[in-house]
């Protein structure tokens, strides 16, 4: 026993180095001297080794006895680092529970509602669960996506000083465990992630090496990290490096949620790589609009079909709707899809249903792929067309229009009547926070040459004043009961028309249409990012979306409020360290936060008590606000939408 | 008959038959025209139409109503066409279809009558905006069932239909008075309920009539009484205009433009009006009495099934 002991003391030491640089941060200190005088160690390690199997053999031990023994100890040391963990892990989750109850905050009002902050959880579960496929299991503690062995401890500290460069933190390989819980979460996951994703299960060295050359890996990897960084708490349990479980257990309180990232997971097999892809897309917003999102989607699932194969004992018409199931589980989690995608889906699903079980499988597949481009193709491009035809009719020579927002049917609308028909229109943008779509909008306008006048919300009054003749609106969707569901705004703006009787016509296509009734946009509606309404980036919005800015700014704050803890516990380490992190980046981030605090006020809302934030995207707007509903089908009013449902109900 | 002429047809019906409202002349001008021209094909049958409406609705100054029916005969044509697979058995089944239609559009005046009689009570005060054949039937119909109800009517400027009510409903012996159109306003609270025909019923509901309609209709919603439009399907159009100047008009609807001519008539501007959706209670349609949204309804079954 007292050998085992002897011969497991380096190495638990050396892990426990790593441990403590995520968890205790007491011990950080401790680790950093530990680490500093590894190689020593190792060296004496190996001294210690070869001295041990020398007496062994002089004690008349063969070497296949003390390699089973040390497959045994091995063994035992496992099962002890992963009851450790465990506990430790408890006991975290105990201490970040309370504090979560204070800092996650949901209003009550839309508490019915995914937040950004789940979906976000949510996904970086599924996607490093698909990218290590091997290593992900669900046990009895909850989920466990240890995504890189154990194999790999021996050289994280290399993969630390090797990622720095990534820009995800500053700190250098010796002091690698002393920033703690701040550096050290954040190259994990990527190191973690980027190996996994290049799928090498044991090498580091030539994973990282790989990693840094091909971008594509590390753009996901990096993108990985920030979604847990975004995620709030994180941590990273070197051995098993294991970055979901916490994550997970803070971002989902409901049970519901967890069981259905479990049951995603349990899928995770069946996802296709395509539809990861679309699903990270979406979910930072790189592709938006219900109409993109929506040709988006069929596109890839032309690829899904295209690489579908039918499983033995099975017909693909049964079972190409379930596996698809599986793939839209997925995007639902991106973003709650769209009444575009929806509506594509099912009538899809229709489609699948109608093959005939005796068609062979490639036949089958190619009349589906063809299908799909043909409805984007109906649906949507020709639809188009024809609204564009219609509500031309509508505009006259020298009229002022104004829209709202960004869409891609009036951009087109406006671009044919301004150069094609040649019609003298001034368009006025109105945009709002924290989107600005219609920046896009007016752009687009402004290049072809179209007189574009651009405004916020806000100054909606002044707008009205100056001689508009039609309100032109996009559409999210309309509902059944001729609710028009679009970008939150829209209503306001309905309204402040119709009272100056100004028309307002909404342009959309059928396949917006949807079965839904709703009375009020709380009961459904998509929250996103409350802290999109914190932080005013006036440099680049768009950018934000990404939510870079805030990422960095957060992980600064964190980092921050840990070195001062550093500080209290242990003045002069921490007093160095923390000047050796004070990177040139540090710096440059320290003055725009100073810059920010002027602005930003409500920057510690999390903690502010009796303080939520919404930040709805949608709102809807009632029928008698909107004269008229121009489709494919012609223009009709609101209240015609459910005729059109029941009447196409086949096909649309 | 050497050369065929789409609209002196088209007039020549209307003048023949004082009955008859202007999309039947149309339909009834467009099956005349498929009689004599003949056409050997569809496609040539088709192309036939459309040039003879176009050549129609332009040579016409209100196009609004002979709109409709060229519409119903078109949609009617199309809808056909694929059914048969001989062409000759095709064509002798549009010919009498067609005038079976024109028959059937006459007698919907007699069933709008027998449904919107419910709608007169003993003891009404009823406003007529203009002369409408389907409202006089109507008020002729309650006047036979022995409900007694007196008559409001317009003068109508600048057409003088109401003159022209104002003596059939003298003859009926029903109680009439007759007003300038201004006077509405003074009188609106007096009435108990508005009747008003329509040239044509926009996709959303509203109405396209004689023109001091919408004025009538703002005055009626505003005293909240109900504004009732009496009128057959048939004069259903798809159009969709947003207010009065979206309607197909000889000239602008303000003409600012110095008199060179010594008309003594100074009078100018628009003879038809719009009528939004949201001043009308009911329609009162040979369907039965619609809401002004189901009117959509019906255009969109009829345009697409």
């Amino acid at each position: 026993m007292s050998e085992s002991e002897a011969k497991s003391g380096p190495t638990t030491l050396s892990s426990k180095a790593k441990q403590a640089a995520t968890a205790a941060t007491g011990a950080a200190a401790n680790g950093e001297k530990k680490l500093t005088n590894k190689e020593l160690k190792e060296l004496k390690k190996q001294e210690k080794a070869a001295k041990r199997a020398a007496m062994k053999q002089a004690n008349g031990m063969s070497i296949e006895q003390q390699q089973q023994q040390a497959q045994m100890k091995k063994e035992k040391k496992q099962s002890q680092r992963e009851q450790q963990q465990k506990r430790e892990q408890k006991l975290k989750n105990a201490s970040k529970k309370k504090q979560n109850e204070r800092s996650v905050k949901k209003s009550t009002l839309f508490g019915h509602l995914e937040t950004t902050e789940e979906r976000r959880a949510t996904i970086l579960a599924l996607t490093s669960a698909v990218s290590s496929p091997k290593t992900s299991r669900i046990t009895a503690a909850g989920l466990m996506i240890p995504v890189v062995a154990s194999a790999l401890s021996g050289s994280n500290v290399l993969t630390a000083s090797s990622l720095t460069p990534m820009g995800s933190s500053t700190a250098s390989a010796p002091a690698a465990a002393v920033p703690a819980s701040a550096t050290a979460p954040t190259i994990a996951p990527s190191t973690v992630l980027s190996a996994a994703s290049t799928s090498t299960s044991t090498n580091t060295s030539t994973a990282i090496q790989q990693e840094i050359s091909s971008s594509s890996a590390s753009d996901v990897a990096k993108t990985l990290a920030s979604i847990s960084l975004e995620a709030g708490e994180f941590s990273v349990i070197p051995g098993i490096s294991s970055v979901i479980p916490t994550v997970l257990e803070q971002s989902f309180d409901s049970s519901s949620l967890v069981s259905s990232v479990k049951e995603l997971l349990l899928n995770k097999d069946l996802i296709h790589p395509s539809i990861l892809l679309l699903t990270s897309h979406l979910a930072h917003y790189k592709i938006v609009g219900s109409i993109p999102r929506c040709i988006a989607m069929l596109e890839v699932f032309q690829i899904v079909i295209k690489d579908y194969q039918t499983p033995k004992g099975t017909t693909l018409s049964r079972n190409l709707t379930s596996y698809l199931s599986h793939q839209i589980d997925l995007l639902k989690k991106a973003r709650p899809l769209s009444v575009t995608m929806g509506n594509a889906i099912r009538w899809l699903k229709q489609e699948i249903s109608l093959i005939d079980p005796s068609t062979p499988d490639k036949a089958a597949k190619k009349d589906l792929c063809e299908k799909i481009g043909q409805f984007a193709k109906e649906k949507i491009e020709l639809a188009d067309q024809l609204i564009i035809d219609n509500a031309s009719t509508q505009i006259e020579n020298s009229t002022t229009i104004v829209t709202y927002g960004s869409s891609k049917v009036l951009a087109e609308l406006l671009l044919h009547n301004a150069i094609s028909l040649r019609k003298d229109i001034k368009v006025i943008v109105v945009d709002s926070r924290p989107l600005f779509e219609g920046r896009k909008m007016a752009e687009t306008l402004r290049n072809a040459g179209v007189n574009v006048m651009y405004a916020l919300i806000t100054s909606l009054d002044t707008i009205f004043n100056m001689d508009v003749d039609y309100v032109f609106l996009g559409a999210h969707s309309i509902l059944s009961n001729g609710f028009l569901y679009s970008r939150a705004g829209t209503a306001m703006l309905a309204m402040t028309a119709k009272r100056r009787n100004i028309p307002v016509l909404v342009c959309c296509e059928s396949l917006k249409f949807s079965q839904r009734v709703q009375l009020d946009s709380v009961t459904f509606n998509e929250l996103a990012d409350p802290n999109d309404l914190v932080n005013i980036d006036y440099e680049n919005p768009v950018e934000r979306r990404g939510n870079k800015g805030a990422l960095l700014k957060q992980f600064i704050k964190e980092r921050r409020s840990e070195k001062k803890k550093l500080d209290l516990e242990n003045k002069p380490k921490g007093n160095k360290t923390g000047s050796k992190n004070g990177s040139v980046e540090e710096n440059k981030d320290t003055s725009n936060e100073g810059d920010s605090n002027d602005k930003n006020i409500l920057d510690g809302w999390q903690e502010l008590p009796s303080l939520n934030i919404v930040n709805v995207l949608y709102d809807l707007t009632p029928p008698e606000y909107i004269k008229k509903v121009i489709t494919e089908f012609g223009a009709l009013p609101p209240s015609s939408v459910p005729v059109i449902l029941r009447e196409y109900k086949g096909s649309a | 008959m050497s050369e065929f002429n789409i609209t002196e047809t088209y007039l020549r019906f209307l003048e023949e038959d004082t009955e008859m409202t202007m999309p039947i002349a149309a339909i009834e001008a467009l099956v005349t025209l498929l009689r004599i021209k003949t056409p050997e094909t569809a496609a040539e049958m088709i192309n036939t139409i459309k040039s003879s409406t176009e050549e129609l609705i332009k040579s016409i100054p209100n196009s609004v109503s002979l709109r409709a029916g060229c519409d119903i005969f078109m949609r009617f044509v199309l809808r056909n066409l694929h059914l048969y697979g001989d062409w000759e058995n095709c064509k002798q089944h549009l010919i009498e279809n067609g005038q079976l239609f024109v028959s059937r559009a006459k007698k919907s005046r007699n069933k709008i009558a027998e449904i919107g009689v419910d709608f007169i009570s003993d003891d009404d005060i009823i406003l007529v905006h203009g002369y409408s054949r389907a409202v006089f039937s109507l008020l002729n119909h309650a006047a036979n069932k022995f409900i007694r109800f007196r008559c409001v009517v317009t003068e109508s400027r600048p057409s003088k239909q109401g003159n022209q009510l104002y003596s059939l409903l003298e003859q009926k012996g029903i109680p009439v008075t007759l007003i300038v159109d201004s006077a509405v306003g003074a009188v609106i609270d007096k009435v108990d309920k508005v009747f008003v025909g329509a040239e044509g019923v926009a996709e959303s509901g509203g109405i396209i009539n004689l023109v001091g309609t919408y004025s009538v209709g703002v005055l009626a919603h505003n005293a909240r009484k109900p504004f009732y439009v009496v009128t057959e399907s048939h004069k259903f159009v798809r159009m969709f205009p947003l207010s009065s100047d979206d309607l197909p008009m000889a000239g602008p609807p303000l003409d600012f433009t110095r008199r060179t001519d010594d008309v003594e008539d100074a009078l100018r501007g628009p003879t038809i009006d719009y009528t939004a959706q949201e001043y009308i209670t009911a329609l009162i349609t040979d369907l039965g009495v619609l809401t002004p949204s189901a009117v959509s309804e019906e255009l969109i079954k009829m345009w697409y099934d």
